[in-house]
């Protein structure tokens, strides 16, 4: 068994897949390590939900066999990775984070966990999450079945949601990268706090089948990792229409990074009152460099800002009332109330009495929110904004106190997670520097199906800046 | 555990449900990402309910609220009939 260094944790797919190739590690190496690791320092961040090195062992050893013949498959080939706990694996428990589900099995797995397998990653763990990913809202970062989620860079913090355990997890270097989900913010709310790459893809891009739906027409899966360039690797893998999903758009991803546009063509839309104005005090220096680093990069810098819609309500009615409907048999049952936060109980039970007059009403805006978003999209190529205006709140803090200070009058970009999410709309987050001791972030957006250019842009970024290569203390 | 403010708050259910509603915007989206420019500013945060009773009324004050900023927005832009909710919805 090779001794891998703490450096190993924390290298990038294409170091570790350099590594499997030229014999300095095996795939049961590496399996074995992370497993270990995952089981040890999980449980230090409530990060874990299940742990699976066995399984991911012989996995490997299938791997390892495999590349013995000579049999390669891809970057992901042996390079292990964990899963938000609300993807069902085959035989073992998906908990969807939530008491009420502590002990649910289904007998397939989902298809990404399908397609990991297949490009031939073992799966080493299942992740920690906010109980039934958030669902209409929570008050608490407690409110989850392996309790709060606490941030690697200061465990007296919130790791963000709902995606918590896999931000954690490769913020950690406790896995090389991690499968979550949003629906509206679960993926890059927590990269932001834990100073992660990640990517939510457009949507339809990635299948859902096997995993727990939130709401139809906005949930999607995508992965978190140590850079762009790795997570265009992983969504090149998991991509890819699936009859079994109906919101599947039907399309493959191929990560081009050598057909990139030039950052000269580009046009990268911006409001200067996010970096200036929006900002706590103590993010705003990180994230106005991060901007000038931004405009380092040779594309062109156009003022603009969202159009004018209600994002919040819109998304807030959608998810109120698929959410109700989605997990009315909790309701029904009376198990909602073995939920850990007491905002979500009642956000799922208020949402059965929406009226469909309003549901239809959001659906409608929303259709004209998209065709307004869109058309913003043909005059940019990219728009970016603060991933959070501030680093991560206090573990025990409630998360639905807003700061006690005037609000700017220019709303800028800053409603883009349900702008965006609402349009389908692929997002990437970048580590982008420290407020204090705790990273902060920024969000690319695009049209639907530009990933490549996002991870473009992603990849020039990085190769300017370390803060993706920062780690947390004490985790070696 | 989940911890709660038993402070007592004197405040209207339109004011609790206009303070809810910006970190309820986004079901998922926590602090400090603000709603959208046409959501009413909140005008401060109130303590939390104290009992499930107070939860879900609160609940129900935000989709009250919701409907209304909804139903705003539909005269606002004042939506053609043939403009159909995004059921077929692919980005």
């Amino acid at each position: 068994m090779a001794e891998l260094g703490s450096e190993t944790f924390f290298a990038g797919i294409a170091e570790l897949n350099r590594m499997l190739r030229a014999k300095e590690a095996t795939a049961l190496d590496l399996a074995r390590a992370f497993g270990r690791r995952l089981e040890t320092l999980g449980p230090r961040y409530n990060a874990l939900a299940l742990p699976l090195t066995e399984r991911a062992i012989r996995q490997a050893k299938a791997v390892d066999a495999e590349i013995k013949r000579g049999r390669l498959r891809g970057p992901l080939q042996g390079v292990p990775y964990g899963a938000k706990d609300l993807l069902s694996v085959a035989g073992q428990i998906t908990t969807w984070g939530a008491r009420p589900c502590a002990s649910q099995v289904f007998d397939y797995d989902a298809a990404v966990i399908q397609k990991l397998e297949s490009a031939g990653a073992p799966l080493v763990g299942k992740l920690a999450m906010v109980e039934l990913a958030g669902g209409p809202g929570y008050r608490y970062a407690a409110a989850s079945l392996t309790g709060p989620g606490r941030n690697p860079w200061d465990r007296s913090r919130w790791s963000g949601g709902s995606s918590s355990g896999s931000a954690i997890a490769v913020a950690a270097g406790l896995v090389p990268f991690a499968i979550g989900s949003e629906t509206s913010g679960s993926i890059l709310t927590p990269a932001a706090f834990c100073g992660v790459t990640a990517l939510r893809p457009t949507y339809g891009l990635v299948s859902r089948y096997g995993a727990m739906p939130l709401s139809w027409t906005l949930d999607k899966l995508g992965p978190f990792c140590h850079s762009a360039e790795d997570c265009g690797l992983v969504l090149e893998t998991i991509a890819g229409g699936d009859h079994r999903d109906p919101g599947s758009a039907g399309k493959s991803f191929y990560y081009t990074p050598q057909y990139a546009r030039k950052m000269s063509e580009l046009r990268i839309g911006f409001a200067p009152a996010d970096f200036s104005e929006w900002p706590d005090d103590a993010a705003r220096p990180a994230l106005q460099q991060a901007l000038e680093t931004m405009r380092s990069l040779g594309a062109t810098m156009v003022e603009t800002r969202l159009p004018d819609f209600p994002y919040g309500p819109i998304i807030s009615a959608i998810i109120s009332v698929d959410a109700a409907s989605v997990f009315e048999p909790l309701i029904a049952s009376g198990k909602v109330d073995e939920l850990a936060d007491q905002k979500q109980i009642a956000g799922l039970k208020a949402g059965l009495e929406i009226p469909a007059s309003i549901y239809l009403k959001a659906m409608r805006v929303r259709r004209l929110a998209q065709e307004a978003m869109h058309k913003l999209l043909g005059d940019v190529d990219v728009l970016l904004t603060p991933g959070r205006l501030g680093p991560a709140p206090k573990i025990d803090e409630p998360l639905d106190v807003r700061p006690d200070r005037p609000r700017p009058k220019d709303a800028g970009l800053t409603p883009l997670i349900p702008a965006g999410n609402l349009a389908g709309m692929p997002a990437l987050s970048l580590p982008c520097g420290f407020a204090g001791n705790l990273p902060v972030a920024l969000q690319l957006a695009g049209a639907p199906l530009t990933e490549n250019t996002l991870l473009a842009v992603g990849k020039e970024f990085q190769s300017r800046s370390d803060w993706h290569k920062r780690r947390p203390p004490g985790v070696g | 555990m989940k911890k709660q403010n038993p402070a007592p708050v004197r405040m209207t259910r339109r004011q609790m449900a206009g303070a809810i509603l910006a970190s309820a915007a986004a079901a998922q989206t926590p602090p400090s990402t603000p709603a959208a420019p046409s959501t009413p500013a909140a005008p401060s945060t109130p303590a939390a309910p104290s009992t499930p009773a107070g939860e879900l009324q609160a609940a129900r004050d935000q989709n009250q609220h919701t409907a209304e900023t909804l139903a705003k927005a539909m005269a606002k832009a004042q939506v053609p009939m043939e403009v159909e909710p995004a059921f077929h919805f692919s980005a």
